[in-house]
């Protein structure tokens, strides 16, 4: 199981991309049975079939991920894995299923379902490979086939005219961030003449940074901004959580910015090391980490500035995502390795929260079309389970304890803050981010006002089905034991970023 | 034993959850239940307490909870802790007695109202610092339904504010406590670790005001005391007089145990300003509450001012100055109890006003003698009637802060003047308006008092007498603690300092 391939031969790369190579061949299984199968079965029936074969390749790949998984890299520095990669892959592979639950919970599926699995499916190939890269093309690539997949998806439902033109948006703002990414990166292999990070790294060792460099160092990061929707390039973010289907919705608030924040700082731990600069207080020295800082500060203060003033939850979750983006950057700033192991702690987590929220919203808005705060309404009165668990749910995200979004944020601040050589030095950052946790409060408590206190518009008891509550039910529960015990899973995220 | 205060306060909020709505009577029952019970085992605990040589900390239970961070789950309690979860178990039992006339999602009330007494015990037994945070914050959320659902005058805004004055004092703590964490390069979240580090005075000098601070805004310091009324006012009567009676002093005891014991160079930097904005409490508090128009927000500031003294005892840092601050917290959780089951239960929810004006052509002396008498008796205790614990309390941190301040003493003295003046002022309008002769604008019949309410304030009148004719039951509980290394060098730096 523990055993390091240095990968040379044809056999050896499929040892160490099995998952990915499993996800793949169910991409391509439901295409098949959907093309075989369509007009020959119900389509609820074969929708749901297809789901199924879906969580069975992401179940079989995450048997793999947990039983069978070497570690090691193929030869050129294209791939690797390790511990931490198979860690943060189980996540994204646990979220992916529970995306593809809420998909389950739709009664009334829109056509082309095979394309959708599929591409849903491919999404989560790029975020694999996201994961295990460790060279600038791969990273490219992997990047660009989560992303444009997701394009696809946020407009899937393209009888409704609002979701082409949110995909269409999402598209452009998407291209523009994968041209500054890539330019970014050529200015690096200009530099450097390598792609590898690790050949970079070397290549970079006791020299000092450029301005041609820095220039390709900050374009990167306009790129990867982009991608984790990390002010100020979060415009994209409140349509397309709006407006995509919510499963998908789900996906990219979760899995993506999971993969999104582990190579971010793969890329830039591993690649650039010695250029981070630092932060003491008020006084810094120029470096990537203050560029981090600066989106950290700006994503914060804007996200949950815009979360108070919404009408559309969605929208609020949008918002706050940013916000909660800017907490998780803080771990990626942090110069220990356990800096963004708790990140990724806190990413996956967060996922898991927001998964459930976006499953009561479709269990009260099934058509994703009314998302405004009168649906939440008098949710006590018409089914006061869904009530409780949007209560753990959004206090977790709030931050409150003893679930787990607090304990991943102090852990995550903890780790900011703790630094050999310059310990404290984030604090005013640290300060900011609970100063900011406290705004949010404020709309979180809006959320289970509208439940608890006020009255119900409308009555009628809500018609949830078995995948809603499971996929509820499974979340809150997630995010309730692993408030109260963390222990074991924190330590394996510690242990395994630290190897 | 004693983590059972916690236990059976949680098991009974979720049973209670579990309740039926529409049987508010087993809910009542049951809340009452859990909380004797926890009271008793906290009073059992007291009265065994026996701390070992030099040692006042007696643990209770300790396990490793988050090995990556060294985080225990350890409770453990000292003499003060003693002192902090009698109260508790006192103000929580007569808290549910005078809501006994809730009716509206009664289970929902309950389930909330013992999650908040369950927080307060944890935080009074926690000396693993993370995990008092975290029973901090736990009874911070339950304070919002109880206000937001069930309270008057502005609710969704009073509610609203204390949560967020809470947290942000909450977090202003929290960042003393990771500094002081990171800072320590200790694997260890414990309190007696965590004293072992000798932290510069540089550092001390920013994370002891930021760290006191952030506790006290839920201790109501003024000028950051504004919360307090106004979530007073809103809340029902048990909340509020859990509010005023237990959680306002998870503020001042949270401030003594974390900032105070960890960075005593920084309290000694700090604690004439600090003591300054203490006694300007207990005189703001006082001439604000002289002016107020509705009875309740008279107790309201009455709290501020009581609890400026509070915490006017503890930066005296003399150990006359802490005791007395121990014993005022203990004093004013009983009596801002007793005043608010007064104000709230026996007259709003019989008058369904609070507005002196209307109060005062009411004749509640004459229909209301119980009340009356109640009141009386709470506000003479609590502006220091010889007998009762405010005055042993209240002499006690004069005393202290004589003996560091002289100024501040003198100012808790006007403040003690203008006590009485405004007590007096409340007494008379609501109960015996002095217009005799003129005809009462309402004279309908008031329903009587309850068995509950009676038995309720007997409870809380013999408790403050008790303390008041024998203190030694409080003062020789905090006395170990006072010489324990915790707070040795508290007392010791100042007194170098002078």
């Amino acid at each position: 199981m523990n055993q390091l391939i240095q990968a040379a031969t044809h056999g050896d790369i499929l040892k160490l991309t099995a998952p990915e190579f499993i996800l793949v061949i169910t991409a391509l299984v439901t295409l098949a049975v959907s093309f075989a199968f369509t007009g020959r079965m119900e389509a609820l029936r074969l929708s749901r079939t297809l789901s199924w074969l879906s969580v069975l390749g992401l179940g079989l790949a995450g048997g793999v991920l947990l039983f069978n998984q070497p570690s090691g890299d193929v030869q050129g520095g294209l791939f690797y894995t390790n511990e931490a990669c198979r860690l943060v892959k189980l996540g994204i592979a646990a979220l992916g299923v529970a995306s593809i639950w809420l998909h389950m919970g739709n009664q009334r599926p829109f056509p082309h379902q095979g394309e959708f699995h599929a591409l849903l499916l491919l999404a989560l190939v790029g975020m694999f490979l996201l994961v295990g890269a460790d060279h600038l093309l791969m990273i490219f690539v992997a990047l660009e086939l989560t992303a444009l997949s997701l394009y696809v998806l946020t407009g899937f439902e393209k009888s409704r005219s609002i979701a082409t033109q949110t995909a269409l948006k999402y598209f452009l703002i998407g291209g523009v961030s994968a041209a500054f990414l890539l330019y970014g990166f050529s200015l690096i292999y200009g530099v450097t003449g390598y792609l590898s990070l690790s050949d970079i790294q070397v290549a970079l060792t006791d020299k000092p940074i450029t301005p041609l460099l820095a220039m390709g160092l900050v374009m990167s990061l306009i790129g990867f901004g982009f991608k984790i929707a990390a002010a100020p390039f979060h415009m994209w973010a409140p349509d397309v959580y709006q407006v995509a289907p919510t499963p998908v919705a789900s996906l990219i608030a979760s899995a993506s910015k999971v993969a999104g924040f582990f190579v971010l700082g793969r890329f830039l731990w591993g690649g650039f090391e010695g250029f981070e600069g630092s932060i003491h207080g008020w006084h810094w020295d120029t470096g990537w980490v203050v560029a981090l800082g600066l989106l950290a500060c700006l994503s914060m203060i804007i996200g949950n500035l815009a979360a108070l003033k919404q009408s559309n939850l969605r929208r609020l979750l949008a918002y706050s995502a940013v916000a909660h983006s800017g907490y998780a950057l803080l771990g990626i700033m942090s110069p220990s390795e356990s800096g963004p192991a708790s990140a990724a702690f806190y990413m996956i987590t967060y996922g898991v929260s927001i998964v459930g929220v976006f499953g009561l919203l479709h269990v009260l808005s099934p058509d994703g079309q009314n998302t405004n705060w009168q649906v939440l309404e008098g949710l006590r009165h018409r089914s006061p389970w869904m009530a409780a668990c949007l209560m753990v749910l959004v206090l977790s995200m709030a931050g409150i304890p003893p679930l787990v979004g607090f304990l991943a944020k102090f852990n995550l601040f903890i780790w900011a803050l703790k630094s050999s050589g310059n310990p404290l030095g984030l604090i005013l950052l640290v300060a900011l981010a609970l100063g900011a946790s406290a705004v949010s409060l404020y709309y979180y408590l809006g959320m289970l006002k509208s439940a608890f206190c006020k009255d119900a518009p409308q009555t009628a008891s809500i018609g949830a089905n078995g995948y809603q509550i499971s996929l509820i039910g499974a979340t809150t529960l997630v995010t309730v034991l692993l408030g109260l015990f963390p222990g074991t899973l924190l330590a394996k995220f510690m242990l395994a970023f630290a190897s | 034993m004693l983590a059972w205060t916690v236990y059976i306060s949680f098991l009974s909020a979720l049973g209670c959850f579990l309740l039926p709505k529409e049987r508010p009577d087993i809910s009542r029952q049951l809340a009452l239940a859990g909380t004797i019970v926890a009271a008793l085992v906290g009073l059992i605990c007291a009265f065994s307490y026996a701390p070992v040589d030099d040692n006042p900390i007696v643990d209770t239970v300790k396990l490793s909870w988050i090995p990556s961070l060294g985080i225990q789950y350890y409770l453990a309690a000292d003499g003060i802790s003693m002192v902090m979860v009698v109260l508790t178990g006192i103000a929580s039992v007569a808290a549910v007695l005078f809501s006994w006339n809730i009716e509206e999602r009664a289970n929902e009330f309950f389930g909330f109202f013992l999650a908040l007494i369950g927080g307060v015990y944890g935080v009074f037994i926690s000396f693993d610092l993370f995990l008092l945070f975290v029973f901090y914050e736990i009874a911070i959320i339950p304070k919002y339904f109880l206000i937001a659902i069930w309270g008057s005058t502005r609710k969704s805004y009073g509610a609203m504010k204390i949560v967020l004055y809470s947290f942000i004092g909450s977090a202003l703590a929290l960042i003393g406590i990771m500094a002081a964490f990171v800072v320590s390069g200790a694997h260890s979240f414990e309190l007696q670790q965590l004293i072992q580090h000798p932290y510069t005075s540089e550092f001390q000098q920013w994370a002891f005001p930021v760290t006191f601070i952030g506790f006290v805004i839920l201790a109501g310091m003024w000028p950051f005391h504004t919360w307090a009324p106004t979530g007073h006012v809103a809340a029902p009567t048990g909340a509020s007089m859990l509010l005023a009676g237990v959680v306002m002093k998870l503020g001042a005891y949270g401030a003594l145990r974390v900032p105070m014991t960890l960075f005593p160079m920084g309290a000694a930097m700090w604690r004439e300003e600090l003591a300054l904005l203490a006694a300007i409490s207990i005189v703001a508090g006082a001439l604000v509450a002289l002016v107020q128009s509705d009875f309740k927000f008279i107790i309201g500031y009455s709290s501020v001012s009581h609890m400026g003294f509070v915490l006017l005892g503890l930066l005296a840092t003399t150990e006359t100055g802490l005791s007395g601050a121990v014993l005022q917290m203990f004093s004013h959780g009983i009596l801002a109890g007793l005043l608010f089951a007064v104000v709230g239960r026996m007259v709003y929810a019989r008058t369904h006003t609070r507005e002196l004006s209307q109060l005062d052509g009411m004749e509640l002396g004459k229909k209301l003698p119980f009340a009356a008498t109640v009141f009386l008796i709470a506000a003479l205790a609590s502006v220091g009637l010889p007998g009762f614990s405010g005055f042993v309390a209240e002499l006690h941190v004069i005393t202290g802060a004589w003996s560091s301040f002289s100024y501040t003493a003198i100012m808790a003295g006007v403040g003690i003047v203008i006590g009485v003046a405004y007590s007096m002022r409340a007494l008379l309008t609501v109960f015996w308006p002095s217009h005799q002769g003129m005809p009462p604008l309402n004279n309908q019949l008031l329903p009587a008092i309850t068995a509950q309410e009676k038995i309720g304030s007997y409870l809380l009148i013999g408790t403050s007498l008790i303390i008041g004719l024998y203190p030694r039951l409080i003062l020789d509980l905090v006395a170990p603690s006072l010489h324990s290394p915790l707070l040795k060098p508290l007392i010791s730096s100042v007194a170098g300092a002078q």
